[in-house]
């Protein structure tokens, strides 16, 4: 006997077909689905039609240009962590979950998810990316930096489909790292990410960008400005994590007080500074 | 979609035809009740403890976090068939040696991750840590994960020595 249920499964094969699924009241993306079948089955979420983009080839691919680097949006975190160098989305993709949870997640689920703590979202501020969206209405460029609006929301409408994450050529470096109480399979308490471009040991660009502390990741550019223009000393990576700490929003939750992550904060920008500046000076020496 | 269609898919090599309740049914589910394959285990449901792990195209996947329409076009891997591989068969001895399991309801799971990374490895050497972050997604309550880790790294040594047979990690 065949039967309609309410809810339709479709799997595409072509953004094309993608995009013409999802333009219908109650279409729901399924990538990895890692949050979507939990978040299902507790009733957070409901959908009419599952539109499963997994098979569409293009979208899991890396293409990289004169150093510009563009991620499908279905790319496992698994894969992004072993097919890219170290960077802060890099460092943010290999401590998401466990294996098996790398393995299905992909990217762009990861981002449209935008958890406050989601860990791959404060890399993807400093590295100044750029997500590509498209639907039947058309497509359109959204700066990292305007995309997360608020716990679980993002500027997406429901029918348009992240296509791709495109991170621009830039000099330098990035890092992110966060504090957690378990070594892994655990949610960041806070979360911090850094980028830096340095020319002739002096820093002439910084990015910095903290997570789980306020509804949404955020750049905190008068942190950064405590690290342009010095050799990124101790007493600049100081003042830098003071400023980050003293610009945190963070909430009181079962994972931690306010007062707890504010304290987190800084002894951890300071790391994660520290980590950038190592890994830009051996670019810096690479390149000479 | 249509319900009412069987479902194909490819577990341990033969093809299962699946009658589908409903087309957002489990994949472990699926794979217990439909294929009969009881050997994976239902621990969370959530997705944190690792104990339904199987491997689909030769990676780990927790298969109470996946639909099972979203693999018909993949190949399917349950701890029954790695067991069965000289690779699986030689970890499951040295669990056992190691005395890495006292309840075993987890270690279906661990055999499965753990069998995926010794084949990503093959050949070349593996670590502590190596071992320790692979399996990071399967819970153990019972042993301590020390003597787990030592079994995988025992099994690493063999399979240094000379390829697993069957093995078909990608």
């Amino acid at each position: 006997m065949l039967v309609e249920r309410s809810l339709e499964y479709r799997a595409a094969r072509t953004v094309a077909e993608a995009i013409d699924l999802l333009a219908f009241e109650g279409a729901h993306v399924l990538a990895g689905g890692t949050d979507i079948v939990t978040l299902r089955a507790s009733g957070a979420l409901h959908a009419s039609r599952l539109v499963d983009v997994k098979r569409v080839a293009s979208l899991s691919d890396f293409t990289t240009d004169a150093g510009a680097i563009t991620i499908g949006a279905t790319a496992t975190l698994d894969h992004l962590g072993r097919a890219l160098g170290p960077s802060a989305l890099v460092d943010g993709a290999r401590l998401v979950g466990g294996w098996q949870t790398r393995c299905r997640a992909t990217i762009g689920g990861n981002l449209c998810r935008a958890s406050p703590a989601g860990d791959s979202l404060c890399g993807l501020l400093v590295d100044n990316a750029s997500l590509h969206l498209q639907s039947v209405r058309g497509d359109r460029q959204v700066p990292a930096r305007d995309f997360f609006t608020g716990p679980g929301r993002t500027v997406r409408d429901s029918d348009e489909l992240l296509v791709t994450i495109e991170l621009p050529a830039s000099r330098g470096a990035s890092a992110y790292a966060r504090f957690t109480y378990r070594n892994a399979m655990d949610l960041a308490i806070v979360g911090v990410a850094v980028r830096l471009s340095m020319t002739s040991g002096v820093c002439d660009d910084a990015s910095v960008a903290i997570g789980a502390c306020g509804p949404t990741p955020m750049l905190v550019p008068e942190a950064a400005a405590q690290l342009v223009g010095t050799i990124v000393d101790d007493a600049a990576v100081a003042a830098a994590a003071a400023v980050a700490a003293a610009h945190a929003r963070p909430i009181d939750d079962v994972r931690g007080t306010a007062t707890f992550r504010r304290g987190v904060i800084e002894p951890l920008a300071q790391r994660v500074i520290r980590e950038a500046h190592r890994r830009v000076m051996l670019v810096e020496e690479g390149s000479r | 979609m249509i319900v009412g269609q069987p479902l194909q898919l490819r577990v341990n090599g033969t093809v299962h035809d699946i009658e589908l309740e409903e087309p957002d049914v489990l994949l472990i589910d699926a794979i217990r009740s439909g294929c009969g394959l009881t050997g994976t285990k239902l621990g969370c449901g959530t997705g944190d403890c690792g104990a339904c792990t199987v491997l689909i195209d030769g990676m780990p996947a927790n298969s109470c976090l996946v639909y099972a329409v979203e693999v018909v076009d993949s190949e399917i891997e349950t701890v029954e068939g790695v067991a069965a591989t000289s690779l699986g068969a030689a970890l499951v001895d040295r669990i056992v040696v190691a005395d890495a399991l006292q309840c075993g309801f987890c270690t279906p799971g661990i055999v499965v991750t753990a069998s995926a990374l010794l084949r990503s490895v093959q050949g070349s050497a593996i670590d502590d840590a190596a071992v320790r972050c692979a399996l990071a997604g399967n819970l153990c309550r019972c042993t301590g994960y020390a003597p787990i880790v030592a079994a995988v790294l025992a099994t690493a040594e063999v399979a240094i020595a000379g390829p697993a047979r069957g093995a078909t990690g990608s």
